[in-house]
């Protein structure tokens, strides 16, 4: 079977045009021996079956990151390369494309994005294009998808040219002499997209703006899961799951321990969905109504934060403060997704240079920033009491991230590696690749979330009916009572918590507590232990010797915080 | 005179005369277009953060230390005459 190979710079639609010319059968898979990932699909062309794979977006074959290592080794395995070129903006992507030409691979450049150069005045001449470079040259806009059949059908006229190794400078003089030869620019004016673009990252401007798409999103985010859960899902489970339950309360009546593994402890004569702590009726109601409809949400608006190009910007806007925590603008990358879920958050950090950013970054994750489900969970227990004790709970949490950032920028060696990044153009988001970006992200959350919760209730269940807990419970009294302030069963809620931080927020529900000891037990639960996938993670990421340093940073800084947090309020 | 990429005020055309540094920031520098002979124009400049360049039709922020490596020589104020 053929293997062809997308190669290009990051952001010039290559992932659209992957998704165009393979369509839903794709898989996600590691190159041996790293963690970096790839995309690879299948399509029949004039009845043979081509392997088509989506290689990390990189600008160069000298590698300067862990993906562009990858990128050039996959070349080796490549029958044809499909050279994937921004054509708004060919002066930059030559580069890779010259580089490509001195390689043994048969090349076809697909001059994409063809659509926008008529709106932005650029004129290239294809054929002269085609005929200085020596390999097929096909335009297309993988968007509207035209083009792409001559693309696939040009596949075999795609040559080796086998050009002579260029330094640097002469490259990109040869690049110079290449485009003024083949494009035309023409004048025009600025287009609002492009003054919305000049106004985002403005020195005062761009905080505003930046202000607004995220009190908007946040707001936004609120508004959506709110709605799904008081007219979706917590209808839908009050009305027609409650008499299901109902049945089974009954029906399990003579089994008193099955009956509480499955539905849970009667609360006033009645099973109740928040604290009666069965699997099918606690665990399936925190994930589905109280969690899930936050996730959906959150996933919604970041995929269209990032199918517009805002996040890159964000990234620009605070290089200068993230600085000061002994990082660069890129970490606030990973950081927003940590928003979402600890775990995707923990795999963006790959695109970080540095080993030691990578630690910092990935710890500052997996204490103070707090995923979706926590969040909902927090919204859940402390609302009613008001919205300022949640706000107290993120102020807490934003502290301790920025004192975290200061004190380990003191303690690890190294420099901070500059920001180099390319910002891309705002662009229309597109609804196949944010439909399809937001199925596999809803899905890996049911995957990843449904059986632990489910499987660690029935755990802490079985636990419980031991006695186990008591015993535990009796041993950390001190740390728990006179740190934290917390009663001794709060204990079960920080063990949860390892499984499942929403569940372990969750326990905190039938304690009876007062709003303080609420704030002081969701604060220090968001920064003890992950939760187990966070966990696994971490030690793949940054391996055993980091991880318990990780580890002991977070035991250390939730005891000190919660501890404060429980003298001072 | 040559300045660096920090000095240059927002607006401005310059055109990159040497990179002060090493191997690695020369080449990474290199991949997104800045390289000695190359005009560039600053378009804006964040108070203690990175600065953004226009290169050919894209925009690219730099780090302010990275920044402060790259020498240009000053073409907007070559046509005032100064």
């Amino acid at each position: 079977m053929k293997r062809i190979l997308l190669v290009g710079n990051p952001n010039v639609g290559k992932s659209v045009l992957f998704s165009k010319l393979t369509g839903v059968n794709v898989c996600v898979s590691n190159y041996p021996g790293t963690t970096v990932e790839y995309t690879h699909g299948f399509r029949l062309v004039e009845g043979g079956e081509i392997e088509i794979i989506d290689v990390p977006g990189i600008y160069s074959l000298e590698p300067c990151s862990k993906a562009e290592e990858v990128a050039a080794c996959m070349l080796e395995r490549a029958d044809v390369v499909i050279n994937v070129v921004d054509a708004t903006n060919l002066e930059r992507n030559l580069f890779l494309t010259t580089q490509l030409l001195e390689t043994k691979i048969p090349i076809v450049v697909a001059l994409n994005i063809w659509d926008e150069t008529k709106h932005k005045g650029i004129d290239i001449d294809v054929d002269k294009l085609s005929a200085i470079l020596g390999v097929p040259v096909i335009p297309t806009s993988a968007r509207s998808g035209m083009g792409l059949d001559r693309l696939l059908a040009s596949l075999k006229h795609a040559k080796v040219v086998g050009a002579k190794p260029l330094t640097t400078a002469e490259r990109w003089q040869r690049i110079g002499e290449i485009v003024r030869s083949v494009q035309r620019i023409s004048h025009r004016h600025h287009t609002f997209l492009e003054r919305l673009q000049d106004a985002s990252i403005h020195p005062i401007g761009g905080y505003l703006v930046a202000l607004l798409v995220v009190g908007a999103a946040f707001g936004l985010v609120r508004l959506v899961g709110e709605s799904i859960v008081n007219h979706v899902m917590d209808p839908l489970f009050q009305n027609l799951y409650m008499p299901l339950i109902a049945r089974i309360d009954r029906a399990l009546e003579a089994y008193p321990l099955l009956h509480d593994l499955v539905v849970g402890r009667r609360i006033n004569d009645a099973i109740d969905f928040i604290q009666s702590f069965g699997v099918i009726s606690t665990g399936l109601y925190v994930e589905l109504v109280m969690v899930l409809p936050y996730v959906v949400a959150f996933y919604l608006v970041l995929g269209l934060l990032e199918d517009i190009g805002y996040l890159p910007r964000v990234a620009v806007l605070l290089d200068g403060f993230m600085h000061m925590l002994g990082l660069h603008g890129y970490s606030v990358v990973p950081t927003l997704l940590g928003l979402g879920c600890n775990v995707p958050a923990l795999l963006a950090t790959r695109i970080l240079e540095s080993k030691r950013e990578r630690f910092i970054v990935a710890t500052m994750i997996s204490i103070a920033v707090p995923c979706t489900a926590l969040q909902a969970m927090v919204f859940g227990l402390l609302g009613p009491f008001g919205m300022r004790y949640v706000a107290a709970v993120y102020v807490v949490l934003f502290g301790v991230w920025v004192v975290l950032g200061l004190i380990m920028r003191l303690f690890t060696k190294g420099f901070i590696p500059a920001l180099l990044m390319e910002i891309p153009p705002y662009r229309a988001p597109y609804l196949t690749t944010l439909v399809m970006k937001f199925r596999i992200r809803t899905l890996g959350f049911l995957k990843e979330a449904l059986p632990v919760v489910l499987i660690g209730i029935a755990v802490i269940n079985f636990i419980y009916s031991l006695g186990i807990i008591d015993n535990i419970a009796r041993f950390t009294s001190p740390v728990i009572t006179r740190i934290l302030g917390l009663p001794d069963e709060a204990v079960v809620a920080i063990v949860v918590g390892f499984l499942r931080k929403d569940v372990g927020v969750g326990m905190l529900a039938p304690l009876n507590l007062s709003v303080k000891q609420l704030i002081v037990g969701c604060s220090t639960l968001a920064m003890f232990f992950p939760c187990i996938a966070t966990f696994t993670l971490l030690f793949k990421e940054l391996g055993l010797v980091d991880t318990l340093k990780a580890i002991a940073i977070m035991v250390v800084t939730a005891l000190i915080v919660g501890g404060l947090v429980n003298l001072l309020l | 005179m040559p300045k660096t990429l920090v000095e240059l005020k927002s607006g401005e055309l310059a055109r990159v005369v040497t990179i002060m540094g090493g191997k690695g920031a020369t080449l990474r520098l290199a991949a997104h277009g800045i390289v000695p002979g190359v005009v560039i124009e600053k378009i804006g400049n964040l108070t203690g953060g990175p600065v953004v360049l226009k290169i050919g039709q894209t925009q690219v922020a730099i780090g302010r230390g990275l920044a402060g490596k790259v020498m240009v020589e000053d073409l907007t104020s070559e046509d005032n005459g100064k």
